[in-house]
């Protein structure tokens, strides 16, 4: 803020000052903004420029032609070659949300299960550290080979992403929580149902919440890969198929809309934030 | 509900409402492997009385009140519950925490209606438990904030809610753990005046954890000085003789107050 001090600066006035602040900030990053996009499509331009003619390197302009292609495209539905990509999108976000939520759904109870009984953490810690940090894709073949189903396989690939980073995002946030709450839950001898829904449910959300917005980050990064390689539908395959049509700007253009999805995914589970209560 | 404005006097039974008898405590330590904290210790608090542990600290008051919560069990001795031994806590010893401990996702009335059912097992109907949870706001003067969250209440009224949660549960003994040490001075000056209020009026058995020894005098009928620890144990138990109901004006410009405090002060510090 630079507000010079007057001599008689009124509130109102000060208001306005901070307003005008605001209004400068802003528009001096939209300026700067429109900088870096310009550089950032000329040095793109530069670089692929002597390619123009062998047709791989996606050039600004044959990608934005490609883009405008995809998106009026987007709802044609001839199967099995010609299927527009919100039939791909749609499909992955299907995966996505069905492996993540089944993952939500065992994570959380599991999660505070452990977080209150040491002796069962313990027990199981081995487990979830040896499991975690192996990637969700290393798990594709084993369920290829059981499920024998590559939707069911593409599902159980993204639970196994999300489980891991909800589980110990429960657990955290089971130990973060007030032990003062649970001396107030013994003292009025509330029942288990009560102590775990009324007060350790409630007192551990921002612990699950931040598991479930990591977990489904993850999910989307990992189910593009996983489709690549199982998906008769999907953002990866139709990366993957693209690729083999050797149509490289159409891979800027699933990179542009994965992103974009992507970003509105964590900006609506972002939203649970807002149940977490403030104190 | 007895709202009755009689002084809390003498006993009204010989069997203690809750006894100390013979308790240790202590806990693992880094160095030394372990630590006692409160030495042999022992004690008992009539029904009806208000009793103020009173100590250094590092005295283990604190300990102490969770021991008679029955939240920690004794290494040694144990705790009496109308001469029934203390082995879990329950909802006939109630307890004020140090800081308030409201769930800051429900209302104040919530937190109040919260602890009235969350044993399941309640014998009064919704209505009559609602009726129970605004009595009890109205009588800290909250029936105004209490559809508010704890964390839209100021300390002060956070601790009120607290207070009336506890006093809500109707228990035969309230504990309570310096329910005022984090309130700035003149809120705590104001709550005193509404404990000594409630207090008198309600036919109950109070302990009291304080370091205020203004405090002490001005609620109690009896101060037990902790020694300072480790092994700290009751230094010397003294008698409030102010007549009930007391107002503070009265009690402070009593003849006795100036020499009990200094007694006590004298007891406090002198205490390793």
């Amino acid at each position: 803020m630079t507000t010079t001090a007057h001599k008689e600066a009124s509130p109102q006035s000060l208001q306005d000052a901070a307003k005008r602040d605001r209004a400068a900030h802003r528009l001096k990053a939209a300026g700067l903004f429109v900088i870096f996009f310009v550089l950032f499509i000329g040095l793109w331009q530069l670089a692929t420029m002597g390619y123009d003619d062998g047709g791989l390197a996606p050039t600004p302009a044959a990608s934005w032609q490609r883009l405008v292609e995809v998106l009026s495209g987007a709802f044609t539905h001839n199967p099995p070659n010609d299927v527009g990509i919100v039939f791909h999108l749609v499909a992955s976000l299907q995966r996505v949300l069905l492996g993540f939520g089944l993952a939500a759904l065992v994570a959380i109870p599991l999660g505070l299960l452990l977080g209150t009984n040491r002796t069962i953490n313990a027990a199981l810690e081995p487990f979830i550290q040896v499991l975690r940090p192996v990637s969700p894709l290393a798990w594709l073949p084993l369920g290829l080979a059981l499920l024998r189903d590559a939707e069911a396989t593409a599902v159980f690939v993204i639970f196994m992403a999300s489980l891991w980073i909800i589980l110990i995002n429960t657990i955290d946030g089971v130990r973060r929580v007030n032990p003062l709450y649970l001396d107030l839950a013994r003292t009025l001898e509330a029942t288990s149902t009560n102590r775990t829904l009324r007060i350790l449910l409630p007192a551990t959300l921002p612990g699950i919440v931040t598991g479930l917005r990591t977990a489904l980050s993850t999910a989307w990064l990992v189910i593009v890969a996983a489709e690549m390689i199982v998906g008769n539908r999907g953002m990866g395959t139709f990366v993957w198929t693209e690729w083999n049509a050797l149509q490289i700007d159409s891979i800027v253009v699933a990179i542009l809309i994965i992103g974009a999805v992507g970003f509105v995914l964590d900006r609506s589970i972002a939203q649970l934030h807002r149940l977490i209560p403030k104190n | 509900m007895t709202v009755t404005s009689e002084a809390t006097a003498e006993p009204l039974t010989a069997a203690p409402a809750l006894a100390a008898v013979e308790v240790t405590k202590g806990f693992p330590h880094r160095r030394r492997g372990f630590q006692r904290v409160l030495g042999e210790t022992s004690f008992s608090i009539r029904e009806g009385e208000f009793v103020t542990i009173i100590g250094p600290s590092g005295s283990g008051k604190s300990t102490l009140l969770k021991l008679l919560a029955g939240l920690e069990a004794p290494d040694s001795g144990r705790v009496e519950l109308a001469a029934e031994p203390v082995t879990a806590p329950s909802r006939r010893l109630g307890v004020v925490f140090q800081q308030h401990v409201l769930l800051p996702w429900l209302t104040a009335k919530q937190n109040v209606l919260f602890a009235l059912e969350a044993h399941g097992g309640s014998d009064r109907s919704a209505s009559e438990r609602e009726r129970l949870a605004e009595h009890w706001l109205e009588l800290v003067q909250l029936s105004e904030a209490k559809d508010l969250k704890p964390g839209q209440l100021s300390g002060g009224m956070q601790q009120r809610v607290g207070i009336a949660r506890a006093f809500a549960l109707e228990s035969e003994v309230l504990l309570m753990d310096e329910p005022l040490g984090a309130l700035d001075a003149l809120t705590r000056h104001t709550l005193q005046l509404q404990l000594l209020k409630l207090s008198e009026q309600e036919k109950r058995t109070f302990v009291l954890v304080t370091h205020d020894v203004d405090e002490a005098l001005l609620l109690s009928d009896r101060i037990l000085v902790l020694s300072q620890g480790p092994e700290a144990a009751v230094l010397k138990d003294v008698k409030v003789p102010f007549p009930r109901p007391r107002d503070r004006d009265a009690v402070e410009s009593s003849s006795d107050y100036l020499a009990l405090r200094r007694e006590l002060l004298g007891l406090l510090t002198s205490g390793s």
